[in-house]
């Protein structure tokens, strides 16, 4: 797989770059150990090694499912990844996720950017119609961030999601191209 | 009058971004979310003149930050670093996993804990020499034990001790590292109210806002011992303040004060005091009375008081304005006006002075005497446990001044303030539904009072039938409240002339020219009976002093000694403006 | 004060934005510093000035006055208060 420039975005502060499987570095696979990182993730059921790691990125084609790194423009430094996937050839629906692992860049406006970055792609150069993406409902910070963002609530699945030792809803939250378009203009960047 | 985490959201919002004062930057590394508590922070600082810049680093992650040469820390030199650690991420076995550790695995993990605190110290002074902030951790749920826990040779409670203690320890042997004591603000408060599982559970916040307001303010309490920001000196007032009940009215043997009955309140808070005061806090006195009064007080009533007139190393006892009296404590201690601390139980008293000498921390007072023990000991003399529009504009005063108030002793400021207190003035002649009180003026009012002559009710019932006699009364009220009936005038007149009989006010009232407008409107009125002439006589006695020269301040011409008089043909003597109304019945208003 | 008043003063001190651009449409949409840590100042703020409760369901959807009011608005009625 070459590395495709054209999936190559710049923000103000982040820089979007598709990653491959050997740019996984020791760190990235410390995020995911984190407990601070994963609270929300499914990857704190798993084991986390370089090779594993690896095999996961291996997985994106980044034709049909995307995986970027997420760099600080400034100081090339990895601080997150960024996915999309679920890409449905037909209903041109898909589903979105993302992780800042360096927590220094934590309310810094670095996620918001880096999904508007790829909102961009997917709802002009890839004309998906809409995109959604799951939360497990007591994490009111990223629900509210969805918001910001202008998702807008779908639907909940009761019970689905084993939180601290209990159950708890998992809630999507999901946005149109064209409310993307209207939500773009206002958003700082 | 406590304040809330909304008071000081509004109050930050008013204080914006850069306030004047000594530059203070703080960094904060926590382990669980806590930046709302930056506006509690913020204002206590600003309250106290410094102008803070207060940054949140990373969410949990000291050693990444404090260690990066690169990082924001290192390219920063910060004058205190607050470290915010808790249980939860430093010693989560502690909580969880209590009845699966042995007492060795948990020494030695304990002992690493208080390693990592040391090395987190050393990290901070890398390149800077910041003041440094320890919190001691506490438990926020129940002992694993439960109650067995307090029985069992090893117990939870006293691991947790054990850990803050041997933290405590190794902060002492650095120099300027300070503890933020968290077990004992969630003790003093409850941690039920405390913490907020909620908030914990959903935004990693474990604290309430009650919890972070508390927080708060310890972390400025401690960063002001730090700064050595303590207050030096409390200036203190003695009726209704020091004991129940003004001296100068009711003589030594009535004031209340004492170890049993109701004096015991203000019994303890003397007892505060005289802690307060073996601690190195400078105790002094203002207060408007006659100083053999006071004299006699301490003497007579020594037992009942656990503070002597010694203890007070500055007494100002006299008639004089309180704003005076405290400046020149100051001078005479050498001390800064912000060190000092005023306490008075009159509203009139402390507005006045946060008005005159706002660099002064003047509190409110609780309602009762019975909370003032429990109000000092929260003070804890640099700590602000009180805030109100009053300390807002303290705070606003010192930002748009940014230099000294000086007591300005021209009339006009002292009327300026006159007017802020928005006093209503109703004179009443010959109000007969007032004679049970008047009767009982004359018998104790004794300090403002000119000839002091004791009438019983019939005695007055008898001056208002006579027309030949005038009996006018007034009540005041004003933005505090209503003072009620405070002053008698009677004259007595003949031949187109009126001699006063009688002329007293409540002492509660004094040096507001309430007197310079009763006797105006009065005039008036005499002056429409055809009277020329009003004579009063001043009979000086052990406890009048203070009204000694009313009578030349009122306009009046001495005729002979103690003897003075008024001429009402032409003009009249000056009536105040800045009251907000005065009333006089059965005329109309004016 | 109104309830709509200590609303809109408590907005405008936690989200650090003068009280008048708190209209009745002051949403997250028309107040960019309006963020995930401002709102948690609001929350503990409202939660405070009404002595009440929002659960993690109910925190994100306060996201506009009129939402923030009509939530309140409620929970005081089932309270038997106002």
């Amino acid at each position: 797989m070459a590395r495709n420039s054209s999936l190559v975005f710049e923000g103000r502060q982040t820089q979007l770059k598709p990653l491959f499987p050997e740019d996984v570095t020791q760190e990235y696979v410390s995020w995911l150990k984190d407990p601070g990182v994963n609270e929300f993730l499914e990857a704190r059921f798993k084991k986390h090694t370089l090779a594993t790691q690896r095999a996961y990125v291996r997985g994106f084609d980044q034709k049909t499912k995307f995986l970027w790194g997420i760099f600080d423009k400034k100081t090339k430094k990895h601080i997150g990844v960024i996915t999309l996937y679920d890409i449905h050839p037909m209903h041109k629906y898909a589903n979105y996720g993302y992780l800042i692992g360096n927590k220094k860049y934590w309310g810094t406006g670095a996620a918001q950017e880096a999904i508007a970055l790829v909102f961009d792609f997917a709802f002009l150069k890839l004309r998906i119609r809409s995109i959604s993406t799951g939360a497990y409902a007591p994490n009111v910070a990223s629900v509210f961030n969805y918001k910001k963002m202008g998702l807008s609530y779908q639907g909940t699945f009761k019970e689905r999601l084993l939180y601290k030792g209990a159950f708890v809803d998992q809630v999507w939250y999901g946005i149109t191209r064209d409310e993307w378009l209207s939500r773009r203009k206002k958003l700082a960047f | 009058m406590k304040s809330t985490y909304k008071d000081y959201l509004e109050l930050a919002r008013q204080i914006g971004e850069t306030p004047r004062g000594t530059p203070l930057s703080l960094a904060v590394f926590r382990s669980c979310t806590l930046e709302p508590i930056e506006p509690v922070v913020r204002v206590e600082l600003v309250s106290e003149g410094f102008a803070p810049t207060i940054r949140f680093f990373g969410y949990n992650i000291f050693e990444q930050e404090l260690l990066d040469p690169a990082g924001e820390y290192g390219k920063g030199a910060y004058d205190v670093v607050l470290l915010f650690a808790t249980l939860q991420e430093f010693f989560p076995e502690l909580i969880y996993d209590f009845h699966n550790i042995t007492p060795l695995e948990l020494e030695k993990k304990t002992q690493e804990v208080v390693h990592r605190m040391e090395q987190l110290v050393a990290a901070a002074r890398r390149t800077s020499q910041p003041r440094i902030i320890l919190t001691t951790f506490d438990h926020p749920g129940r002992w694993y034990y439960g109650i067995l826990d307090a029985q069992r040779d090893y117990s939870q409670k006293e691991a947790l001790v054990h850990l803050n203690r041997s933290i405590a320890a190794a902060a002492s042997r650095h120099k300027e590292v300070y503890m933020l004591d968290v077990q004992d603000i969630a003790s003093r408060i409850g941690k039920k109210r405390f913490y907020d599982w909620n908030m914990y559970y959903h935004s990693s916040l474990p604290f309430s806002s009650e919890g972070l307001v508390e927080i708060g303010k310890e972390i400025a309490r401690v960063m002001f011992a730090a700064y050595g920001k303590t207050k030096k000196c409390i200036v203190l007032d003695l009726d209704n303040t020091l004991w129940g009940g003004v001296v100068g009215e009711e003589g030594p043997d009535r004031v209340i004060v004492g170890p049993t009955g109701p004096g015991r309140a203000y019994y303890d808070f003397q007892l505060q005091l005289k802690h307060l005061s073996s601690k190195g806090i400078v105790l002094a006195m203002a207060s408007k009375n006659n100083p053999e009064d006071v004299k006699e007080a301490f003497l007579k009533r020594k037992d009942d008081m656990p503070l002597a007139l010694e203890d007070f190393v500055i007494t100002k006892i006299g008639w004089g304005l309180k704003p005076q009296s405290i400046q020149e404590i100051a001078q005479e201690l050498d001390i800064g006006l912000d060190s000092m601390v005023f306490l008075d139980d009159s509203p009139v008293e402390r507005e006045l002075m946060r008005e005159r000498v706002p660099e002064v921390y003047t509190p409110e007072l609780p309602e009762g005497a019975g909370e003032y023990a429990a109000f000092l000991q929260e003070l804890h003399v640099f700590e602000k446990n009180i805030y109100s529009q009053e300390d807002l504009k303290k705070v606003r005063i010192y930002q748009d001044q940014g230099k000294r108030a000086s007591l300005k002793q021209e009339s006009a400021s002292l009327e300026d303030f006159w007017r802020t207190l928005d006093m209503r003035l109703t004179i009443f002649v010959n109000e007969k539904m007032q004679i049970p009180r008047l009767a009982q003026m004359t018998q104790k009012t004794n300090q403002f009072n000119l000839t002091t002559k004791k009438y019983s009710e019939a005695d007055i019932t008898r001056r208002m039938e006579d027309p030949k006699w005038q009996v006018f009364s007034w009540s005041v009220q004003d933005k505090f409240g209503d003072n009620g009936v405070v002053g008698l005038l009677i004259v007595k007149i003949q031949d187109k002339k009126a001699s006063i009989d009688m002329f007293l006010q409540s002492c509660r009232v004094i040096g507001r020219t309430i007197e310079q407008a009763v006797i105006s409107k009065v005039a008036l009125y005499l002056q429409e009976q055809g009277v020329t002439l009003i004579t009063g006589e001043y009979i000086p006695t052990a406890k009048n002093a203070v009204v000694k020269d009313l009578y030349p301040h009122l306009g009046f011409t001495k005729q002979a000694e103690n003897v003075y008089a008024l001429n009402i043909e032409g003009a009249l003597p000056f009536l105040p403006p800045w009251f907000q109304t005065i009333h006089m019945t059965p005329q109309q208003a004016v | 004060m109104s309830t709509e008043e200590r609303i809109k003063s408590i907005m405008a001190d936690s989200l650090e934005v003068d009280r008048t651009l708190i209209k009745d449409n002051a949403s997250i949409y028309t107040i960019a510093q309006w963020d995930s840590l401002q709102h948690l100042r609001l929350v503990m703020a409202l939660q405070e000035e009404f002595g009440m409760r929002f659960g993690d369901r109910e925190i994100p959807d306060l996201v506009s006055f009129a939402a923030i009011q009509e939530a309140i608005t409620k929970k005081m009625k089932s309270h038997g208060k106002e």
